[in-house]
């Protein structure tokens, strides 16, 4: 069985870690959070259409359409 | 080349020459980026104005907001210019820290002032940590050019006070002296003088050896 050593810090990401203005890093993976927010009755009507037709869940369509929404804005940015 | 001008005190001079820098450098034909990673954002506004004013050639300029965005962009971006010359600004920061780590050549602007005087320490105290940090990860030594800025010739209480401590810092390999407070090329009317001291500025930066053991008789306040 490998034996693994745990991450060490280095000095060079220990020193700049000990600036006062130094922050962590944000982590992009985690756990997944709740958000509340209101659609319109049509949009909710139109999304859980898709979905059935998808046999998806609601949150799901709307997490893919945030997804390509994002990618969309990214890349006309980029352009 | 990665030159990166700070220290953890303001108002000393740090934006102007590092402006003064960047443009003798693409005066002299070099490929040059100014990164400015100071909260103030002075080096970015007069890159701009001074764009906007038509002065010869644009001096290319990015603005980054601190140290992180500096770690993860300075290889890439530095890696496209012959020089790359970073505003740190006036205090201990995330930003000045990875500048210290990842620099060529730091320049320290300094006036003989008390203020100067008791962040000597300060500077130097990081200075020696970021040889440490560099040491283990098999990087050059760092060579400090300590830079007195407004320097007064002759029997100057403030000024001598300052050589005095800073020959107390064996950190600061290398050490310089601006009597007055030079101006750009593009100044009218133009004032050779101020030329003479940005060139000597220059000068000192890429081609004089360093001090070594804190003897700093290269100082001259002309």
């Amino acid at each position: 069985m490998a034996i693994t050593q745990p991450s060490k810090r280095s000095k060079s990401d220990a020193f700049s870690a000990e600036a006062p203005d130094a922050k962590p890093a944000p982590k992009l993976r985690g756990k997944r959070q709740p958000l509340t927010f209101t659609l319109p009755p049509d949009l909710i009507a139109e999304i859980d259409a898709v979905a059935a037709a998808e046999d998806r869940s609601r949150a799901k369509m709307i997490e893919i359409g945030m997804r390509q929404f994002v990618q969309n804005y990214n890349r006309r940015q980029a352009a | 080349m990665i030159v990166i001008v700070g220290n953890t005190t303001g108002g000393t001079g740090k934006t102007t020459r590092a402006d003064q820098i960047a443009l003798a450098q693409q005066i002299a034909g070099r490929a040059v980026l100014l990164i400015d990673v100071d909260r103030q954002g002075s080096a970015q506004n007069a890159a701009t104005m001074r764009a906007e004013a038509g002065r010869m050639t644009p001096l290319a300029c990015v603005r980054l907001a601190d140290g992180r965005q500096l770690r993860a962009q300075l290889s890439p971006l530095a890696g496209k210019h012959e020089d790359t010359i970073i505003d740190a600004g006036g205090r201990d920061s995330e930003a000045l820290r990875v500048a210290l780590l990842r620099s060529d050549l730091p320049v320290l602007p300094i006036q003989p002032r008390a203020v100067d005087v008791w962040a000597l320490s300060d500077i130097a105290d990081l200075i020696d940590r970021a040889q440490e940090a560099r040491e283990d990860e098999g990087r050059e030594q760092l060579r400090v050019l300590a830079v007195l800025y407004l320097a007064d010739p002759g029997d100057n209480r403030a000024t001598v006070d300052i050589v005095e401590a800073l020959s107390g810092f064996p950190q600061f390999t290398r050490a310089t002296a601006i009597r007055v407070a030079p101006e750009g090329r593009e100044q009218q009317p133009h004032s050779s003088k101020a030329v003479e001291k940005i060139e000597q500025l220059i000068d000192n930066l890429f081609n004089v050896p360093e001090v070594v053991n804190g003897n700093h008789t290269a100082i001259e306040a002309k």
